[in-house]
C-alpha cells in the first residue's frame, strides 16, 4: 500500500527524515514508533501529501504523492494528533460537512455520514455538539471525519494520547473493525501499550532513521521466533549441538529452561521438537515467547545507538 | 446546515450555519437601529445619518469583517481543520469564495442594515439615485478588497508558519493603516477635486467628473467599474494564494498580469485632462510621476513579499536544480514573486531610461501647479532616475543580506535580524551619519547622483559576492 524510497526532509533545520525507505503491506495495521522528535509526524505529513519532502518518492496504492497529491488525497484519510474538529457544531453536521466536502453528491455523502457513526459508535451522540464531548469521543469523531470518504489508507497520529483506559480500548477495537474492512492502518504513538493489542507491523524511527520493520501479522510468514523450552534434563552437550545448529541463536539456559531464537526458514519448530526428541529430551514445557512490542522497540533502540 | 447550499459551497454553507445563529441575527439589527436612533437625537439630518451609516459599515463589515476573516483561518490552522481542508476536495475557488464571504457573512449581515440607513437618508437628502447606488456599490467593494488583502496575509502566515506551532491572527491590522490612508486620501481628493470642479462633493456618494482614462472621458458608472479593478485582484490574489496552499502548480501568470495590468491602469490616468486645459500638465511629467508611482509600489511589494513568502534553504535548491538540469518549466513554478517584482521594477526602470533618452520628456514644461504630487516629479527627473536606480541596487544588497541571515538562522531569529539591519540601514546609520548617509539608503532630496549610483552598485556587488559565498554552503551542498 505504501512504498517510501530514500524519504529526506528537513524540519526547522534538523534533517527529521533521513533517506528513509519502507513499505507497509496492503491490509496491515502498522505502528510507527520512536521517541519524540524522530520524525514521525513529520512523515505521517508526508505520506499524506500535506508536506512536500525534500528528496525521495512516496508511492500509495501505486499513485506518486509529491506529483500527485490530489489524487493521493481521494486514498488517504488523515488525523492530526489534536483531531481537528469544529466545537460549535454537531457532531452530525461537523461530519456532513466533512462528506460534503469529500462527495460532491450529498445523498451519498448522507449515506456515508451514516455509516461513520455506525461504525465509530457516535449513534447516541450524534446530534450534540462537539465541544460538549469528552477526549475519547472526541476522537471518535474525528476518525469518523477521516473515513468518512472510506479511504484505503488511514493515517492516525497519536490518536490514543490523553485517552483513559476504557477509550483506549474501545480505540483497539475500532482499529480491528476498521481493518477487517479492508482499510490499511498507519498509526503512530510513543505509547507502546496501547497499540500492542492491534498492530500487525512495527516501524521505529529513531533520527529520522527507520531502524526495524518488523511484522507481528502471521506466524506463518514470521522469519524469526523466540522460543521457551523447560525440560529436566537439559546437557551441556544439548546446548552445544544448539548453538552450532545453523537456524538456531541466542541459545541460553536458566535453570531448567532453554532460550532460543529460531530462523523458521533454517530450523522450524518442528525441527527444533525433532531435534529434542533425538536427544531424548522429554519437554514439560515447550512455547514460543510472544514479542513484547515494548522490549523489542527498546532492544531496537539499544540496538541502534550502540551500533552508532 | 442548509442541504442546496451544501451541495454548492460546503464551506460557505458551515459559515453560514455557525455564524447566523438565531441570537445573533436579532441583535446586530439591534445594535445598528439603536446606535442609528441615538445619533439621530444629536444629529437629526440626513446627511450625518449617511455619515454614521458609512462608518458603521466601515466598522461593521470592514474592520471587523478583516478580523474575522483572520480569525477564522488561524483558528483553523491551529485547531488542524486546515489540515483536512486541504485534503479536501474543495477546490480553491471554492474554497476561496466559502471563506471569503462566508467567515465575513455576520459582518456582511450587519453591513445590510448599515446599507439600509445610507439609502434610505440619501434619498430623504436627496441625493442622485445613480449616485447613490454607486456610493453603496463602492462601499461593498472596498469592504471585499480588504477582505480579500485580510484573507492573503492570513494565508500568507500560515504558509510561513511552522507546522507544528501554533499561529495569530494579529496581522490583518497591518491593514488599518492602508485603510485609514484610503480614508485620508479620499477625503483630500474629494476637496482636490472640488477646488478643481468647484462642486461635486464624493463623500454624499457622488463621484468624481468628467476623469478621464486614456482620454476616454468616464462617467460615473465607468469610473466605479475602472476603480473595481484592485477589488478584482485582490479576490485574484486570495485565489492564487488558496492555490499554493492546496498545492497546485502555480506559475508566474497571475502576478505577471497583475504588475503589467497595474500599470496600464495607473498610466491611464496620464491622459487625464483637468477642466479640459491640456496646457495645465505637461504629458511627460504626468507618465513619469505615475510610471515612477507604479515602479515605486512594486519596489515596496518586493519587500513586504520577502517578508510574507517563506525563504526556505530547499526551495533554493529545488530552484537550483531545475536551473541545472535546464528544466525551466518547473522553474517558472518555482520562482519567488519577490524576486519576480524586483527584476520588474528594474526592467520598469530601464524601459523609463530608454523612453528618456529617446523621448522629449527631457524637455519637462515648467508648471505653476497646485497638486504638489505631479509638480515633485518635474523638478528633476535625472535625479529621480539616478535615485530610482540607486533604490533598486540597494533592494539587490538588502535582499541578499535578508536571504544570508535565513540561510544561516533559524527562522524566527532570521525575520527579527533582517528587520533589524533594514531599520539600520534605513533609518539609524542615515541619522547618525547625515552627510554620508548615500552610503546606506537611498534620499531623492540631496546627494551627487554619481556617488549614490557607485556607492549602491559597489554595495549590492559585495552583497551578491557574500551571498554566493553562503549559497555554496547550504544551497548547493548536498544533505
Amino acid at each position: 500500500m505504501i512504498q517510501v524510497s530514500n524519504l529526506t526532509h528537513e524540519f526547522n533545520d534538523k534533517l527529521a527524515l533521513d533517506d528513509v525507505s519502507f513499505s507497509i503491506a496492503t491490509g496491515s495495521i502498522t505502528a510507527l514508533v520512536g521517541p519524540n522528535g524522530a520524525g514521525k509526524t513529520t512523515l505521517m505529513r508526508c505520506i499524506s501529501a500535506l508536506q512536500t519532502p525534500m528528496e525521495g518518492t512516496i508511492l500509495v496504492d501505486g499513485i506518486d504523492v509529491v506529483e500527485n497529491p490530489h489524487d493521493a488525497h481521494l486514498l488517504i484519510g488523515y488525523l492530526s494528533d489534536n483531531f481537528g474538529l469544529y466545537d460549535s457544531m454537531t457532531v452530525e453536521d461537523s461530519l456532513l460537512y466533512t462528506a460534503c466536502s469529500r462527495i460532491s453528491d450529498v445523498d451519498l455523502a448522507e449515506k456515508n455520514v451514516q455509516e461513520a457513526i455506525a461504525l465509530c459508535g457516535l449513534s447516541d451522540f450524534y446530534e450534540k455538539e462537539v465541544s460538549s464531548l469528552s477526549r475519547g469521543m472526541r476522537q471518535r469523531v474525528g476518525i469518523a471525519q477521516a473515513i468518512i470518504h472510506q479511504p484505503k489508507l488511514l493515517i492516525l497520529d497519536e490518536p490514543a494520547s490523553g485517552l483513559d483506559p476504557e477509550a483506549r480500548h474501545d480505540l483497539s477495537k475500532l482499529m480491528k473493525r476498521l481493518n477487517l474492512g479492508g482499510m490499511t492502518i498507519l498509526v503512530s504513538s510513543h505509547i507502546l501499550s496501547e497499540l500492542e493489542d492491534y498492530s500487525t507491523d512495527m516501524l521505529i524511527l529513531q533520527n529520522g532513521k527507520i531502524i526495524d520493520n518488523r511484522s507481528y501479522s502471521s506466524t506463518a510468514t514470521k522469519k524469526f521466533t523466540h522460543m521457551q523450552v523447560t525440560a529436566d534434563n537439559l546437557s551441556e552437550f544439548v546446548i552445544h549441538q544448539l548453538q552450532l545448529t545453523k537456524g538456531a541463536s541466542e541459545v541460553r539456559v536458566e535453570h531448567n529452561t532453554l532460550f532460543l531464537k529460531l530462523d523458521e526458514e533454517l530450523f522450524s519448530r518442528k525441527d527444533l521438537m525433532e531435534f529434542l526428541v533425538k536427544h531424548s529430551i522429554l519437554p514439560i514445557d515447550f512455547k514460543e515467547i510472544k514479542q513484547n512490542m515494548q522490549d523489542e522497540y527498546l532492544k531496537s533502540l539499544k540496538e541502534n545507538r550502540n551500533h552508532e | 446546515m442548509n442541504r442546496q447550499l451544501l451541495s454548492i459551497n460546503p464551506e460557505l454553507a458551515r459559515n453560514i450555519h455557525v455564524e447566523m445563529s438565531l441570537q445573533r441575527r436579532l441583535i446586530m439589527p439591534l445594535v445598528i437601529f439603536l446606535l442609528a436612533g441615538l445619533m439621530r437625537t444629536y444629529d437629526d439630518s440626513s446627511f450625518s445619518m449617511m455619515r454614521f451609516a458609512m462608518q458603521a459599515f466601515n466598522l461593521v463589515t470592514i474592520i471587523w469583517g478583516c478580523k474575522n476573516i483572520s480569525d477564522a483561518l488561524s483558528e483553523e490552522y491551529n485547531i488542524g481543520t486546515w489540515d483536512w481542508q486541504r485534503m479536501s476536495t474543495l477546490g480553491p475557488w471554492k474554497l476561496t469564495i466559502g471563506k471569503l464571504f462566508g467567515s465575513t457573512i455576520y459582518n456582511w449581515y450587519g453591513g445590510f442594515f448599515c446599507i439600509l440607513i445610507y439609502f434610505f437618508s440619501a434619498l430623504s437628502d436627496r441625493t442622485e439615485l445613480l449616485a447613490v447606488i454607486i456610493g453603496i456599490f463602492t462601499m461593498i467593494k472596498s469592504a471585499v478588497m480588504y477582505h480579500a488583502l485580510a484573507m492573503m496575509i492570513a494565508l500568507m502566515i500560515i504558509r510561513n508558519a511552522n507546522e507544528r506551532s501554533k499561529i495569530k491572527s494579529i496581522a490583518w491590522i497591518l491593514l488599518l493603516p492602508l485603510f485609514a490612508l484610503e480614508q485620508a486620501g479620499t477625503a483630500m481628493m474629494n476637496l482636490g477635486m472640488q477646488f478643481i470642479q468647484d462642486g461635486g462633493i464624493n463623500f454624499r456618494g457622488n463621484p468624481l467628473r468628467n476623469f478621464s482614462w486614456y482620454g476616454l472621458e468616464l462617467g460615473q458608472v465607468s469610473f466605479f467599474i475602472l476603480n473595481l479593478f484592485f477589488t478584482v485582484w485582490a479576490v485574484a490574489g486570495v485565489y492564487r494564494s488558496m492555490r499554493v496552499e492546496l498545492q497546485y502548480k502555480n506559475g508566474l501568470k497571475w502576478w505577471i498580469a497583475f504588475m503589467i495590468s497595474t500599470i496600464i491602469y495607473l498610466i491611464g490616468f496620464s491622459f487625464m485632462r483637468f477642466r479640459g486645459d491640456e496646457s495645465y500638465y505637461n504629458f511627460h511629467d504626468r507618465f513619469f510621476a505615475l510610471y515612477a508611482l507604479c515602479s515605486f509600489n512594486f519596489f515596496v511589494m518586493s519587500y513586504i513579499l520577502i517578508y510574507f513568502e517563506p525563504i526556505k534553504v530547499i526551495d533554493f535548491r529545488r530552484m537550483g536544480d531545475s536551473i541545472r538540469s535546464k528544466n525551466f518549466k518547473r522553474l517558472y513554478t518555482q520562482l519567488p514573486l519577490w524576486l519576480v517584482t524586483i527584476t520588474g521594477v528594474l526592467l520598469l526602470a530601464l524601459l523609463y531610461l530608454v523612453y528618456y533618452c529617446f523621448s522629449d520628456a527631457q524637455t519637462s514644461q515648467e508648471v505653476d501647479s497646485d497638486i504638489s504630487f505631479y509638480r515633485a516629479f518635474t523638478m528633476n527627473k535625472e535625479t529621480m532616475l539616478t535615485n530610482g536606480f540607486a533604490l533598486i541596487f540597494f533592494a539587490l544588497r538588502d535582499f541578499s543580506i535578508i536571504l544570508c541571515i535565513h540561510f544561516t538562522t533559524m527562522r524566527k531569529r532570521a525575520n527579527f535580524s533582517t528587520i533589524l539591519y533594514l531599520v539600520f540601514m534605513h533609518l539609524v546609520l542615515p541619522l547618525l551619519f547625515k552627510d554620508i548617509s548615500y552610503l546606506f539608503t537611498t534620499q531623492f532630496y540631496s546627494r551627487p547622483d554619481s556617488i549614490l549610483i557607485v556607492t549602491s552598485i559597489i554595495e549590492a556587488a559585495v552583497a551578491v559576492f557574500i551571498l554566493s559565498l553562503v549559497w555554496r554552503e547550504k544551497v548547493t551542498r548536498k544533505i
